[in-house]
């Protein structure tokens, strides 16, 4: 154990994320919650996905800004797995979400403006992804990578965010004028698993984006190491 | 309200809602387990690379 770096923040992530998914299902629900039900407790599970993919976008957009201001390798590679995992964290709030409507509403998608601004959002970072896999130099990547991250984080937030809170109408809680989740606390219990929740789940994901950066530096070391050995054989 | 008296005597009473919380529980653990291996399977890899 004493091998792995940053281990306390690991062990943290574990202990948090562990209690949240024992204690999530063990804790006494609040009886009025219409037709949500047990499945409530989806707020411990589905909704930490999406606060915390805006944590680790938050963190590759401050990473990005980083790169285009000292132009050190590592901040790319850190603002690009950030990326990646936020990216994977949206698709399991998408999946769980879909599946979860689907149980609630009846139907997997419906035109709400949280939803229909996720589909734009992402379909951003699918741009984003697709440009780094576009791109061989390895500087060029991290440079068109890091602007167009730095421009899409703000629309992103704006549409999974701003513009449902603005809109008039929405049947996704948190959005528009339907309620919140605190309407829905008369418990009064909930926050002590939601906010943890939160934290856990997001400190989970930035082990593995911590994971995938080492493991890219790992490979453009190599790389590098590669050309500059082709290059003495080839003088 | 039948299916909602289903569901209170389903996880409420307590009757094997223990037994979903230990799958859970083991394969989040066994989770854990793999991430560990490949953290440390990546350190071996950096300190060769030195």
């Amino acid at each position: 154990m004493q091998f792995i770096p940053n281990k306390w923040y690991k062990i943290l992530a574990t202990l948090i994320v562990g209690y949240v998914l024992i204690y999530g299902l063990m804790l006494d629900l609040p009886t009025d919650v219409g037709i949500l039900d047990e499945s409530i407790r989806n707020l411990f599970y589905h909704v930490p996905m999406w606060f915390g993919m805006v944590l680790v976008l938050l963190a590759a957009w401050i990473n990005s800004m980083m790169y285009l201001g000292k132009f050190n390798p590592k901040r790319d590679i850190y603002a690009r797995e950030l990326t990646n995992t936020g990216i994977l964290m949206g698709l399991c709030g998408l999946t769980t979400g879909m599946f979860w409507a689907y149980n609630t509403w009846g139907t997997p998608w419906t035109n709400d403006p949280k939803l229909n601004g996720v589909a734009a959002g992402m379909a951003m970072y699918g741009g984003y992804w697709l440009l780094q896999k576009s791109i061989n130099n390895q500087e060029k990547r991290a440079r068109l990578t890091a602007v167009y991250n730095i421009f899409i984080f703000p629309l992103f937030v704006a549409l999974i965010y701003i513009m449902p809170k603005i809109a008039k109408f929405s049947i996704h809680p948190g959005s528009g004028e339907a309620v919140n989740f605190k309407a829905y606390n008369q418990t009064h219990n909930m926050q002590y698993v939601f906010y943890p929740a939160v934290i856990g789940w997001t400190l989970l994901f930035v082990w593995i984006a911590e994971l995938r950066s080492r493991h890219e530096i790992i490979k453009q070391k190599n790389e590098n190491k590669k050309l500059f050995n082709s290059d003495i054989t080839n003088q | 309200m039948s299916v909602f008296a289903q569901t209170e005597s389903m996880v409420r009473s307590g009757n094997k809602l223990f037994v979903v919380i230990g799958v859970i529980t083991i394969i989040f653990i066994l989770i854990v387990l793999y991430l560990i291996r490949l953290d440390l399977k990546i350190t071996k890899l950096e300190k060769q690379q030195e």
